[in-house]
């Protein structure tokens, strides 16, 4: 190994530096913001990733205890190391993309989130006087959320057990009067692939600022678009069925007592109906599934020379489930008192405004949004100095190096930097890290190298690598018609974990008489 | 396949189940929230981690005791 950080992972003293390692390296904002956001956008259906939020890392720790003779990728060269290289290089860029988009949602340049957040995060870990406190951050940044959502909590008057059930009895999830997208107008984007509003009843939309407005209508079953160039403070109705294209974000102030466009019908369709086709959906269950399950595997399932131990293990997983119980909440009280969240554009940065819109008028909510930016930014710190022991330990497993250890983190963090600049969805860069761990270094944690078969293993590793990066490059050219080819190039996972894993598995097997 | 890994399994395997379960049956409400909410983002979580203390103590590890 040509460099190692000052602390490597494995003489980490006592089950808490461990505990926060593995909580750290999880519990990063791009994931954990991937919670609430799947919870609002999908209701019922988002709760399986709340489920394997918690899950995946506990099974991950309780495979990696079971089978802890068996290093990741343990003797087989660079290509174990390189996975490994991509999946932290990808969790970097997700965290530095959400800087950016935190930034835009704040009125600034993508740059200005994403250069302070890299540079003090690359201070912390290679600054060695700072580094040995960084697993501190991981509770700072758990407080910094939790405080805000006990203030939401107490403000509204409503606990979640009772929002939940104000949720899914609404009739429908309509403009407040005082809403700030009815008051002043908010910008609305294209989102998950939609580049249109769909209105479900009459609704008057003025847009703030100039530009064309392109409308698609449905006449006698002929789609038409429409533009209208409005002067500054006119307005336009559409009918139901009419669509307000969005192909680039523009600001819109929508009317009173509407219903939301994008919104679910009513609570109860929210809280207790699939917005998906029943086949789609089991295919999606199994391939977010195994891509978190198998990332888990690839990213933390892998012991260290200390082993997985109970107390880190049980401390981790407090800390998922204080996680979790904080990622609920706020989808809950999103959904129940900012229910334009379903609106196109509104990106995981935004559902930082959750405590200025509870307690609208009141100076605090905006002072709680910068609290909760705070704890975000603490866990990224966390995250990003775990992922640093994370891949030394990886070094050490597989007794190979990828570079000197200050050099390689100011490379992953310069690159990433500047990947972020360019607008891209940080759930699904998180959802691509994770894919590529579960597909090139999860069967190590379950089955190992076979020690009589060198070689196989850098088979195993290179063909799950080359299928992942395959997939998903098909998935970027163009989505194949049919659920099953649209769920594989989603989660390319599916296809090469089974495939990396099948080849270790033959490896392993006796070599006949 | 140890007794905790299936177990983890099987408790990922009730959510789906409840889902896709005939009459609604993830729909049914208790004290206000419906079975499929109580399940997936209470009971099933805490499940998980019980059943992983408990699984980590059938073997606990040495190093853990050791510092």
């Amino acid at each position: 190994m040509s460099g190692s950080p000052s602390a490597p992972a494995g003489r980490d003293q006592g089950g808490w530096r461990r505990a926060a390692r593995l909580g750290s390296v999880w519990t990063t904002p791009a994931l954990l913001l991937a919670v609430p956001t799947a919870l609002i956008a999908e209701g019922r259906d988002g709760l399986w990733l709340a489920l394997l939020f918690v899950v995946a890392p506990l099974l991950a720790s309780l495979a990696s205890a079971s089978t802890r003779g068996a290093a990741a990728g343990a003797g087989e060269g660079t290509l174990p190391v390189v996975a490994m290289l991509l999946v932290v290089g990808l969790l970097v860029w997700a965290n530095l993309s959400l800087a950016g988009d935190i930034a835009t949602w704040m009125g600034l340049p993508r740059w200005r989130g994403i250069v302070p957040a890299a540079g003090v995060a690359l201070g912390l870990m290679l600054w060695p006087a700072v580094a040995r406190h960084w697993p501190w951050l991981l509770p700072v940044g758990l407080v910094a959320l939790v405080l805000p959502l006990v203030v939401i909590v107490y403000a509204s008057h409503s606990n979640p057990i009772a929002t939940w059930s104000r949720v899914a009895s609404q009739p429908a999830f309509r403009f407040s009067a005082d809403s700030p997208w009815v008051t002043e107008g908010r910008s609305v984007g294209p989102r998950r692939g939609s580049h249109a509003l769909l209105f479900e009843e009459e609704h008057r939309v003025t847009p703030v600022g100039s530009g064309p407005l392109r409308i698609e209508v449905s006449d006698l079953g002929r789609l038409q678009v429409q533009e209208w160039t409005l002067a500054p403070g006119q307005s336009v109705t559409l009918r139901p069925g009419d669509r307000l294209q969005v192909d680039s974000p523009s600001r819109f102030k929508f009317e009173a007592d509407k219903r939301v466009p994008g919104a679910p019908v009513s609570g109860i369709a929210w809280a207790d109906s699939s917005r998906s086709p029943r086949p789609v959906t089991l295919i999606r269950l199994l391939g977010l599934g195994l891509t978190l399950v198998g990332g888990a595997l690839g990213l933390v399932g892998f012991a260290g020379p200390t082993g997985t131990a109970r107390t880190s293990v049980g401390l981790s997983g407090l800390v998922f489930l204080v996680a979790l119980g904080w990622a609920e909440c706020w989808a809950l009280y999103a959904v129940r008192w900012a229910p334009e969240f379903f609106l196109a554009g509104t990106t995981t940065a935004a559902l930082l405004e959750l405590p200025a819109l509870v307690l609208r008028g009141s100076p605090w909510g905006s002072r709680l949004a910068g609290v909760t930016l705070v704890g975000l930014f603490a866990l990224f710190l966390a995250a990003s100095a775990a992922l640093r022991k994370q891949l030394a330990v990886a070094q050490e497993q597989a007794e190979a190096g990828v570079g000197s250890d200050r050099g390689l983190w100011i490379g992953i963090f310069a690159v990433a930097a500047l990947a972020a600049l360019w607008p891209v969805e940080p759930s699904s860069l998180v959802l691509s890290s994770l894919g590529l761990a579960a597909s090139t270094r999860s069967p190590f944690v379950l089955f190992g190298t076979p020690a009589d078969r060198p070689g196989a293993g850098a088979w195993a590793a290179g063909l799950g690598l080359v299928l992942f990066l395959g997939l998903t490059a098909v998935g970027r050219l163009g989505v194949p018609v049919g659920a099953v080819a649209q769920a594989l190039v989603a989660y390319p996972a599916l296809v090469a974990a089974p495939v990396a894993a099948g080849i270790l598995r033959v490896a392993r097997r006796p070599a006949g008489p | 396949m140890s007794r905790g890994l299936l177990g983890l399994l099987l408790i990922l395997a009730g959510l789906p189940a409840l889902f896709l379960a005939p009459l609604e049956l993830g729909a049914v409400r208790i004290a206000g929230v419906s079975l499929g909410w109580w399940y997936g983002g209470v009971v099933a979580p805490l499940l998980a981690f019980v059943l992983t203390l408990v699984s980590l103590g059938v073997s606990p590890d040495d190093s853990d005791r050791s510092q």
